[in-house]
């Protein structure tokens, strides 16, 4: 663990130097961490990819800002989630029309999160508006207040928290009619 | 109890993915490495597609340049200097001694073919024999008719001197012709001094490409001649100037 951390000093100096090799070998280092989390901002895979790319220019040009706040990793992460949101909304499409879905307060019970993989859950939330999907995971993965969603998404407090819940219901239902067709294809 | 349920909810969530891992595309590094070199990577390759154009246009000049100085500009000045100076004395001739009709027919011998539609011109006028026209060539008084009047408006005072003085006006009617030709190809020429050879093509073109003070190729043009010298290369590691002292 101490060897780990000790790498990535050595790895955060080389970068900031520009070395190239020491670029290459955090990003081989941290590459998947990272695509994992643009792949819950993004549609698809390629559109994830590009913000992977976007994200680490950008993360090797504004390394030698990094005073060392909090984990390197997190610093990272932030730098993702930004440049997702950037490209978003750069692509967008006003955030706050978002298609009309019947998000209907479900029972939240009768089903196992656990029984679900990873990749399914990414795949539920890749299939949320791209406003839900936001929200959903700047708050309930990135830990971001309503207000700091609000600010960097240019909506209000009280549409992040609405936008929020529904996202929260629709990912609920989705993942009862995935695990019916568990249910079903068990039976079967 | 709601409040708990999404917690909890989001916390399942949060615990999923936070090992989550996925492994990017293999091609990925290059892309980021490339981007991030974008100032290494022009300086390689702006000399080479210099290097291209530059000799895109030395091709292109070259084949310019043999089928360009076929026009011969110079034999055109030539031709024009030959026909006026011997006109010119005739007429001055004419005006001065109209005793002096031997050597005017000298000059008329010259060109029979001109002169015998103008002695015969105003009788044909005046019979308007379509027969006639047939029997001597028919095409040349026909051409050459605006040419008489036009010299007959200029000196009407030699028409009442000879018959056999007319044809010294046609001559100088004639001798008119390529004076004033020359001096309309002449003022034609002045507004394309701009680009006027391959030089000046190719120096138009490089310094619409090449903003640089030293261009990759420039070309000095002379005015006068209608040829171009090669004065500055600039290709990265080849630089020459023959102005630089």
């Amino acid at each position: 663990m101490k060897l780990i951390a000790h790498k990535i000093d050595e790895l955060l100096e080389g970068c900031k130097a520009d070395n190239r090799k020491m670029q290459e070998m955090l990003y081989q280092q941290t590459a998947s961490k990272m695509l994992a989390v643009c792949m819950r901002y993004a549609k698809d895979r390629m559109e994830a990819e590009d913000v992977l790319q976007m994200g680490y220019v950008k993360i090797f040009q504004k390394i030698k800002e990094y005073r060392g706040e909090g984990s390197f990793e997190g610093w990272m992460r932030r730098v993702m989630v930004n440049t997702a949101i950037e490209s978003y909304r750069r692509n967008l499409r006003s955030l706050n029309v978002v298609p009309i879905e019947d998000a209907y307060e479900q029972p939240s019970t009768g089903f196992d999160l656990s029984r679900l993989g990873m990749q399914d859950l990414m795949k539920v939330i890749q299939k949320l508006a791209d406003g839900y999907r936001l929200v959903f995971n700047m708050y309930a993965i990135e830990g971001y207040s309503h207000k700091e969603i609000a600010d960097s998404l240019g909506i209000t407090e009280g549409a992040s928290k609405s936008q929020l819940s529904r996202a929260r219901a629709i990912l609920r239902e989705e993942i009862m009619k995935m695990e019916g067709i568990d249910y079903a294809s068990y039976a079967g | 109890m709601q409040a708990m349920q999404d917690k909890d909810f989001d916390q399942l969530f949060r615990a999923k993915f936070e090992d989550a891992e996925i492994m990017p595309s293999a091609n990925l590094w290059g892309n980021i490495a490339q981007e991030l070199s974008p100032k290494s990577k022009p300086k390689r390759k702006l000399p080479v597609y210099w290097m291209a154009a530059a000799l895109a246009v030395v091709a292109i000049g070259v084949g310019l340049l043999s089928s360009h100085e076929e026009p011969m500009q110079l034999k055109g000045h030539g031709e024009q200097v030959v026909l006026t100076e011997p006109v010119s004395v005739p007429v001055a001739a004419v005006v001065k001694d109209k005793v002096a009709a031997d050597t005017s027919t000298r000059f008329v011998a010259s060109t029979p073919l001109v002169l015998t539609p103008k002695t015969k011109l105003p009788n044909l006028v005046k019979e308007n024999d379509q027969h006639m026209q047939p029997e001597v060539q028919n095409n040349r008084p026909v051409v050459k008719e605006p040419e008489v009047i036009a010299a007959v408006k200029e000196t009407p005072k030699t028409i009442t001197d000879n018959i056999a003085e007319q044809p010294v006006i046609a001559r100088a009617a004639v001798a008119l012709q390529p004076e004033t030709v020359a001096q309309i190809s002449e003022t034609e020429e002045k507004p394309h001094r701009g680009i006027r050879n391959v030089g000046d093509v190719i120096n138009y073109v490089v310094d619409k490409l090449d903003k640089r003070e030293n261009k990759v190729i420039q070309f000095k043009t002379d005015d006068d001649e209608g040829s171009s010298s090669l004065v500055a290369i600039n290709i990265g590691f080849l630089k020459f100037n023959s102005k630089k002292k």
